[in-house]
Order: structure tokens, then C-alpha cells, then sequence
């Protein structure tokens, strides 16, 4: 069997020079031959013709040789490439609309492949993929499913013991510092604390030194990332033993880790630092018993995933017993150490974020092969003369379809290339702009594998029905009489193409066109607050982060409660400092069905729904955050003693009093939830405060209200209002906040201004990611419907050419051309609606804050640029034809 | 024996091949002659038709090529028979002859 293919693979290799040498035997019998017959008496010539007749056919026992090496398909194959080519050269516009389309189409599909994937099943950017690298993931339920739990360190050291499961278990903690390099430049960083053998356990190595040491007398030392050691030592080789200090205390520098290393979680946008745990005390003031801990773990050989997660969710369990707030169901499971799979609560969005990327994947797909298609089917039918000339010489009709799919898959395997290029390209420029990128965008093995798949799978379903549809033909039919074409059956399909890729071009663009408009909406709908800068969020790590209601007696909490009390204050003594209001942050109904209150309401209709989304608030928080009030009054201390009674005082917005009670005042007025469980939020409305002006003023479809908290917060969060631009003020507000509660970790210190400028830096990256995305999807639908209508009038030019030289005026004859095209585009249109619709109602039912006035106009103007490009479309070659000599059309064909 | 020519049977032009190859190597031209000579031209093979039957028979391992040169210096390819060609003349050979019997023994019926 071996040698059978080693003598295969020799005959295909060698392929040229076997051929020499069959050619020179070959020669060599027949001058052996002459040589033989001129001695027995005739002329050279002669006899040369006697010996060639004697050897029989050359160039037909040629070919026979080629087969009987098993290599004549190879042979044609080349040939075919080879034809192809030719063509091309011969067609290039035509060629250049093909590969374009194709390729923008494969493109679209390889990024949305390539992000999905990235997302989805690939590790954190800078780590290697490995079968046995996973995340230990804690959970709790929440109020939609589970959610994430950091862990505390013990819990930590509890999955490490488990050494039957896993050969190693790190833990880490994030926190922002502030890193000084010799007292010149400072920059604010991701200060990761790591439990030992941080970067053994992820494979990592510093690109200098040897990472860290966790030995005590050697605590004080520090990793820094790339882009750190970039930018403040300008990538200095002698690096090592040099200092930074992080939050005033000094860190020799052990390492430096490899570019594009983030950690196992890129935690903000802030270059990271590694630093050993045991140097946590010096930087953090909080207790390291809180949780606060990520984990990683190496599973031990032979080991499975399953049970993995049986042995931890067995320890998470214990843990639960011991926390003073049973109840929360706390659990944790082992998943593969993916980029973006840290909260188990996300787990079900992934399976959805699969769907929908390869639902629009597959859709851009059937819209670009249905282009392809009727572009090939164009050009094959044009080429119907030469492929009845190539059946009449002998061509089976097997044989030119072959030639027609080989063309389809030369041209897709071109269209893939350039598809690669463009998403290599694309990738590339995302991951340079976007520095926080926390996936690895790139194009891998399997991106290469899946788009030349695609791409050939594409080129070859969509060539193969045009190249069965033009070899239909008889040759007879076909030389006999060009004018069949006409009106022949290649019109039909042509139609029906017309017809289809409308039909499906109008749902892709309208939901195109509605992510765009979403993006570029949500991107207006974001006002800045006129004191932003004025305003500052000061976060704390809790140790205790979760719902204390059930636990208020606990002595613990009531120490904390004092010391958050004794901060507030603190902060108010700071000079500059106007108000200091704590923030609950927490949302009670979300969307929630609400109608007037009938015992109020006397002439509006009980019937009438409306959602509302209800934040709770502290007394003051309206005020801090500079929004006026219109009417009534603010929550006061006293109002979360409503909570018993049922009737909870709510302050709304301007636009809610307005859009619900018009001109009346609404004070004292009552709406009710509607709720099938008994329990039912009554809100009294006590206040209007102004709402921030929405810069589209269409209605929202959920109003936002403030209502009081049942207890005081148990999370350690603040908002400052300071009378001077605040950052300034930030070392001190620190300084105070690290001296009254030097347990707790400052998470978050920063101005409503700096936050909603990223907000917007995101915001307005996704925006034109969207509709970078969308536009070019629009082109290509554009493209394609182009190319698609004009190639059918295209193939007319013989019956314009006709009618025109029996006296039709050209203007008539547009006219009925237009006519036509408009008849399959309307056809196209009404057959495409459903599908809109049904496009356009799930993406509404996906997410509620649709806004309402967009749905109709996108519909409309997607329907009118649908109708615009098939009438350029249609108009365009039609007048052309009508224009040109009809001798010379006619003589043409 | 009748002249004239004589159509192959299928099959039968590789076993020819094998064994006279096998009782002395030798080129594609050479081969035809020997075929006509030994047959007293009964058996005509078109001589160019021979070479593709050389090159399955060689793409199949049964034969393995080596050029040389001839005896007036002209360079040519010589084919001998590999051992597994061996084996399948001898496996053609006993077809052969179960064939032959069976016919034989239905010609004798009288």
C-alpha cells in the first residue's frame, strides 16, 4: 500500500519529468522504427510515415500514459486553472465585482467567526490554550440567575489542598494604585497580588527575570507588565533591581512580563503589576480574610473538568456554612480559562451571543452566495456561444461544467485570501486602537480552516446551479439562433434571483441599518452632567459585600456601619467638600409593569400600563448630582420606615409628570405595580426633579424613579460633591478615606466627568465599530442587488437592440425596462417584508429600550434605498443599451 | 495457426509484458519486436499502444524503469520485472492455465 502511494506521490511530483521522459521514449521508438523501415529500401520520409503510422495516435497514447500514470486529472486540473485564469483576464470587471463581493461577505463572516471564537474559546490575551488550565469560578444566587462571588483566601487555600484534583491552585486579588518610577512620572496601575507561583501556574515567563519570590525578605518586590516597563523605563534592558514605589512603598522590579500578558483577567484599562500577596498589607488596608479573590487552577493528570467541579462546589458548600448570611446558596464550579467566562452568570449569554453572530453570519452568507450566484450565472450565460462551440468539438457537457465549478472555486479561494487579508488587517487595527482590548483577536489555525471552508463550500453550491443552468442549452439551439436568449429560460432564473436577493437584502439591511441607528442613538443619548467634574464616586471594598438584612444583629456589621458613619463625616470635614451621600446602587424593579392607582385615579383609564425602572436613593443624592427640583420635595431619612406601610414616597422626572398626568400636578398621586405575587410596590409621588434632556426627545419606552432605602446600605460607596473641580482634591480624599478605615480598599476613586468620558471613549469605539460594520454590509447588499438587476438587463441588450432598430424611441424603452425591474423589486419587497418584520420584532423583544420613532423610518428608508438601488440598478444599463447603435449590438452578439 | 492479426484478450497483454520482461529486461521498442518475433506476428501490438500498458504496469510497482544506453549509444529506458510483478505473473499464469484446461476440456467434448 505504502509503495502504491509513494509511487503516486512520485508520479505527481515528478510530473514533468516523467512527461520528458515519456515524450523522449516515445521519440526514441519512433526514430528506431524509421531506421528500421528505411533499411529495407524506402526514403526517409517515407519511412518516418510508415513508423508513425505504425505507433498509432501520439498525442491520444500520450494522454493514455498520463492516465495510466493516474495523474490525467491533475493534468486537467492545471488546465482548467489555467483556462480560468485566461478568462478572468479576459472579464476583469466582472472578476473584480465576484471577488469583492465574496470577499467582503467571507470577511464579514471570518470577524464575527473570529470574534465569537476569541470570546468564546480562546484564553485570556498573552496565555497559551491548554486542556488543563481552568478557572475556579464562586457563585451565589442573585436576582436573575446566578452570580459571580469573589472568594476569600482561605476558600483559596481550601481548593489548593485538593491536590488529587489540581497540581496547582493561584489565587489573586485586583486593586488601583498609584506607581511612582524614581519619583518622576505617575501612573495609575492594576496592582494584582498573586498567590505563589502565579506565573508558573499560567506558563507565563517574564521576559526578564524570574517573576516572583514570595520568601519574606523578599516581599517587597514587583512584575511589571509591558506596556508598564514601556512606558516608564522606555523598554531599558537593565531593568532589574530597579525601583518603583506603588502607593508611597518601595518595590524592587523582579521581571518583566511578556507583551500582550494581562493576567488571567484583564481587570480595566490600567497597564497592569504583579506584587506578591504577602506584600498585600503594605499597599492594601483591607483584611485579607475578605472576599476578594480570584482563582486559577492546573487540573491534575487524568483529572476531568466534572470532577473538578463536584470537588470544589463540595467546598464552596462548607464555606456557605461558616458565613454568618446563610441562605445565598453560594457555589462554585471549574470551567476552561477562557477570556470572558470569569462570571458563571454569563454563561447563557455566550450560547446566545453564538446564536445571533451566526444567525447574521449565516444571513450575510445566503445574501453574498446569492449575489455570487446570479453574477456567475450572468457571466455563464453570456458564455453560452463558447460553451456550445466546446460541446460541439467534443466536450461532454460533465466535462465544461467541471471547467464552470473550477472557475467558482478559483475565484473563491481568491476571495478568501483576500478575506483573510482584510480580517488579519482589520484584527490588527482593533487590537493597535482599542489598548484594553481583553480578548485575543487574531486569525488562527482554525479561522484560516474555517474560512477556506467557507469559502470554497460557498463558491462551489453557489457554481454549481449557473454552470448546470448554461450547459442546459442544446448546441444546436444555441449556434442556430442567438436571439432565444432573449426571452429564454436563463430570464426566469435571472428573475428569480432579482426576486430573492431583494427579498433578503431588505430584512439584513433593516436590521443593519437598526444596529446602526441603535449605536448612533444610545451614542446622543448620553448627556453629560454640567458638574461632572465637581462630582466624585469613592468606593470602598466591603468585606462583606452581600445583603446583610438577614444578619444586622452581628457585631462585625455594626463596628462597620460605625466606621462608615465616622468616614462620612470625616469626609464632610474636608475643605472643599459640599456634600457627601452614600449610594445604595441598587435597582428594585427593573422594567416593571406599573398602572395608575385606582383609588386615585379617576379619569384616566386603570388599563394603561407604563414600566418604570425604581433606583433607591439617599436623601440628597439629586441635589449632589445637580439636577433641579421642579416640584414637592426630595426623599427624606424618614421615608424608609414606608416600606412597612406599602405606599413607598417616590421622586420621578419632569418627562414621567408630563407624559403621564399632563399639566396637572402630579404631587400626591398613586400608581401600582401590577403583579400576579402579592407582593406589589405602591409609589406615592412626593417630587419632580428635572430630568437630563434626551437629546432625540422620543418617548422612552421605561421612566426611571428614586425611591427611598428600606436600611442603610451595607456597601461602602460614596458620592462627593466638592465646590472646586475635584481633582485636585483626590490625594486628599484618599488620604482621609485610607486614615478612617484603613481595613477597606479604595476600588474606585474617580470625577463623574472622567467616567463619563470613558463611557463615551466606549461608547463611541462601539459606535463606529457598528456602523463601520453596518455600512459596509449596506455596500455589499447595495453591490450585489446591483450587479445582480444589472446583469438581468444586461442580457437584454439584444431585444433593446431589436426594438430599437424597429423605431422604438429609447426613452420608451427604459421606460418598460424600468417598469420591469421596479415590478421585481416591489415583488422582492413585499416577499422580503415578513422577514423584516419578524427581524425587526426580535430585536425589539431583545431589548426593550427600542427606540419607537426609529422602527417605522428605518423600515422606510431601508425600503426606499432597496427600491433606489434596483432602479440605478435597472435604469443604468437599460439607457446605456437604448443609447448604443443597434447594428452594433446586434452585429456584437 | 492463422495470420493476420490477432485481438488481445483482456489481461493478456500485461502477462506478455511480465513475461518477456522477466526472461530479459529490456526497452519499449525492443519489447514490440520480441512480441511479433516470438508470435510469428500473429500477435500484432500497435507498438505505441504498449507504452501506456508500461507505464500502469510500472505505476503499479510491477515494473521498475532504468535508463541506460544502447548498443549504438542511444539512451533508452529499460524495464525490469520487480518481485512483485513476479507475483502476479505467476498469479496470471495460473489463471492462465485453469482457462486454457476448462477450454480445452470443453473442445475435446465430441
Amino acid at each position: 500500500m505504502m509503495n502504491r502511494v509513494s509511487l503516486w506521490l512520485r508520479s505527481v511530483l515528478l510530473r514533468r519529468r516523467l512527461e520528458r521522459e515519456m515524450q523522449a521514449e516515445m521519440a526514441e521508438h519512433i526514430e528506431r522504427s524509421t531506421d528500421r523501415i528505411q533499411a529495407r529500401g524506402m526514403s526517409r520520409k517515407a519511412a518516418r510515415r510508415e513508423a508513425l503510422r505504425e505507433f498509432g495516435n501520439v498525442g491520444y497514447l500520450q494522454e493514455e500514459g498520463r492516465l495510466a500514470r493516474g495523474t490525467g486529472w491533475l493534468d486537467t486540473l492545471i488546465g482548467d486553472i489555467r483556462f480560468a485564469f485566461r478568462h478572468f483576464a479576459r472579464n476583469p470587471f466582472s472578476t473584480v465585482t465576484i471577488i469583492a463581493v465574496l470577499s467582503i461577505g467571507i470577511g464579514i463572516n471570518v470577524l464575527l467567526y473570529t470574534i465569537v471564537q476569541s470570546y468564546t474559546a480562546r484564553p485570556p490575551v498573552g496565555i497559551e490554550a491548554s486542556d488543563d488550565l481552568v478557572r475556579i469560578r464562586g457563585s451565589r444566587r442573585g436576582t436573575s440567575g446566578r452570580a459571580e462571588r469573589a472568594f476569600t483566601l482561605q476558600e483559596i487555600e481550601s481548593y489548593a489542598a485538593l491536590d488529587r484534583h489540581f497540581t496547582s491552585v493561584v489565587g489573586w486579588t485586583s486593586q488601583s494604585v498609584t506607581a511612582v518610577s524614581a519619583g518622576v512620572e505617575e501612573v495609575t496601575v492594576t496592582a494584582t497580588f498573586v498567590t505563589d507561583g502565579y506565573f508558573p501556574g499560567l506558563r507565563v515567563q517574564p521576559i526578564f527575570g524570574r517573576g516572583l519570590s514570595i520568601d519574606g525578605d523578599e516581599a517587597q518586590t514587583v512584575v511589571l507588565s509591558h506596556d508598564l516597563w514601556t512606558r516608564l523605563f522606555a523598554e531599558a534592558p537593565n531593568i532589574l533591581g530597579r525601583t518603583i514605589t506603588v502607593n508611597e512603598v518601595p518595590f524592587t522590579i523582579v521581571g518583566v512580563a511578556p507583551r500582550g500578558f494581562y493576567g488571567a483577567l484583564r481587570e480595566g484599562p490600567a497597564p497592569p503589576i504583579w506584587l506578591p500577596l504577602s506584600s498585600y498589607p503594605s499597599i492594601s488596608s483591607a483584611s485579607d480574610d475578605a472576599e476578594l479573590f480570584r482563582a486559577i487552577g492546573r487540573l491534575a493528570p487524568g483529572v476531568s473538568r466534572e470532577e473538578a467541579s463536584a470537588a470544589v462546589a463540595v467546598i464552596a458548600g462548607v464555606t456557605e456554612q461558616d458565613t454568618p448570611t446563610a441562605g445565598n446558596d453560594l457555589s462554585a464550579d471549574v470551567a476552561p480559562l477562557l477570556a470572558a467566562n470569569y462570571d458563571p452568570g454569563n454563561d447563557s449569554q455566550v450560547v446566545l451571543i453564538r446564536g445571533i453572530f451566526g444567525t447574521l453570519g449565516l444571513l450575510v452568507l445566503l445574501v453574498t452566495c446569492l449575489n455570487t450566484s446570479a453574477l456567475q450565472t450572468g457571466l455563464a450565460l453570456a458564455r453560452r456561444r463558447e460553451i456550445a462551440i466546446r460541446t460541439s468539438l467534443g466536450a461532454t457537457r460533465r466535462r465544461v461544467i467541471r471547467q464552470l465549478v473550477t472557475e467558482c472555486i478559483v475565484l473563491a479561494a481568491v476571495a478568501g485570501v483576500a478575506a483573510i487579508g482584510v480580517t488579519y488587517a482589520i484584527t490588527r487595527i482593533l487590537m493597535v486602537l482599542v489598548v484594553e482590548m481583553p480578548i485575543n483577536l487574531s486569525v488562527d489555525r482554525s479561522t484560516l480552516l474555517f474560512t477556506f471552508t467557507l469559502a470554497i463550500a460557498a463558491g462551489t453550491l453557489f457554481g454549481v446551479s449557473p454552470a448546470l443552468h448554461a450547459t442546459r442549452e442544446s448546441v444546436a439551439g444555441e449556434l442556430k439562433d442567438t436571439a432565444t436568449s432573449v426571452a429564454g429560460a436563463g430570464g426566469r432564473l435571472q428573475s428569480g434571483l432579482v426576486v430573492a436577493q431583494i427579498a433578503l437584502t431588505q430584512p439584513l439591511a433593516v436590521c443593519v441599518a437598526l444596529f446602526v441607528s441603535l449605536a448612533v442613538y444610545e451614542f446622543r443619548d448620553s448627556p453629560r452632567n454640567p458638574y461632572g467634574d465637581r462630582i466624585v464616586s469613592l468606593r470602598l471594598a466591603s468585606a462583606r459585600p452581600f445583603d446583610i438584612d438577614s444578619a444586622l444583629d452581628s457585631a462585625t456589621i455594626l463596628a462597620e456601619r460605625v466606621e462608615t458613619e465616622r468616614l462620612v463625616h470625616a469626609l464632610q470635614e474636608v475643605r472643599g467638600v459640599g456634600a457627601v451621600v452614600r449610594e445604595p446602587g441598587s435597582i428594585l424593579f427593573n422594567y416593571g409593569p406599573f398602572t395608575f392607582s385606582r383609588a386615585t385615579q379617576d379619569k384616566q383609564s386603570a388599563d394603561e400600563r407604563f414600566y418604570l425602572v425604581g433606583r433607591t436613593a439617599m436623601p440628597g443624592y439629586l441635589d449632589l448630582m445637580g439636577r433641579r427640583r421642579l416640584l414637592g420635595r426630595d426623599l427624606q431619612p424618614a421615608d424608609s420606615t414606608a416600606h412597612e406601610s406599602g405606599v413607598l414616597p417616590t421622586v420621578i422626572g419632569d418627562d414621567m409628570a408630563r407624559a403621564l398626568w399632563g399639566d396637572s400636578n402630579p404631587i400626591g398621586q398613586r400608581v401600582e405595580q401590577v403583579s400576579t405575587t402579592s407582593e406589589r410596590f405602591m409609589l406615592e409621588i412626593v417630587g419632580v426633579y428635572e430630568e437630563p434632556s434626551d437629546a432625540t426627545g422620543t418617548r422612552r419606552s421605561a421612566f426611571m424613579v428614586f425611591v427611598p432605602m428600606r436600611h442603610l446600605p451595607s456597601n461602602r460607596s460614596f458620592w462627593l460633591r466638592t465646590t472646586e473641580p475635584a481633582e485636585q482634591m483626590m490625594g486628599e480624599i484618599r488620604g482621609v478615606a485610607r486614615e478612617t478605615v484603613p481595613r477597606a480598599a479604595i476600588t474606585a476613586l474617580r470625577t463623574v466627568r472622567s467616567m463619563e468620558d470613558e463611557e463615551r471613549f466606549m461608547l463611541w469605539g462601539a459606535t463606529t465599530l457598528i456602523s463601520t460594520g453596518g455600512i459596509i454590509a449596506l455596500l455589499l447588499a447595495a453591490l450585489g442587488l446591483y450587479a445582480v438587476v444589472s446583469f438581468a438587463v444586461g442580457k437584454r441588450m439584444s431585444e433593446i437592440a431589436v426594438r430599437v432598430a424597429l423605431g422604438a424611441q429609447p426613452r420608451q424603452i427604459v421606460r418598460h425596462i424600468a417598469r420591469d425591474g421596479l415590478r421585481l423589486s416591489l415583488l422582492g419587497i413585499f416577499i422580503g417584508l415578513p422577514l423584516s418584520i419578524l427581524a425587526l420584532r426580535t430585536i425589539i423583544n431583545a431589548s426593550p429600550d427600542v427606540p419607537e420613532v426609529s422602527l417605522s423610518a428605518v423600515t422606510a428608508i431601508v425600503a426606499v434605498g432597496v427600491t433606489l438601488v434596483a432602479a440605478i440598478a435597472t435604469w443604468l444599463p437599460a439607457s446605456r443599451a437604448a443609447r448604443v447603435d443597434p447594428a452594433v449590438t446586434l452585429r456584437r452578439e | 495457426m492463422t495470420s493476420g492479426n490477432t485481438p488481445f484478450l483482456t489481461g493478456t497483454l500485461e502477462m506478455i509484458v511480465l513475461q518477456l520482461l522477466q526472461a530479459e529486461p529490456t526497452n519499449g521498442y525492443e519489447l514490440t519486436l520480441r512480441i511479433q518475433a516470438i508470435s510469428n506476428e500473429v500477435l500484432n501490438v500497435n507498438s505505441g499502444s504498449l507504452y501506456p500498458a508500461l507505464y500502469r504496469l510500472e505505476q503499479r510497482g510491477l515494473l521498475k524503469p532504468k535508463w541506460g544506453l544502447s548498443e549504438n549509444g542511444r539512451r533508452m529506458k529499460v524495464y525490469s520485472v520487480t518481485p512483485a510483478g513476479q507475483k502476479q505473473l505467476a498469479q496470471h499464469r495460473a489463471e492462465w492455465a485453469r482457462f486454457t484446461g476448462a477450454l480445452t476440456a470443453i473442445l475435446d467434448v465430441t
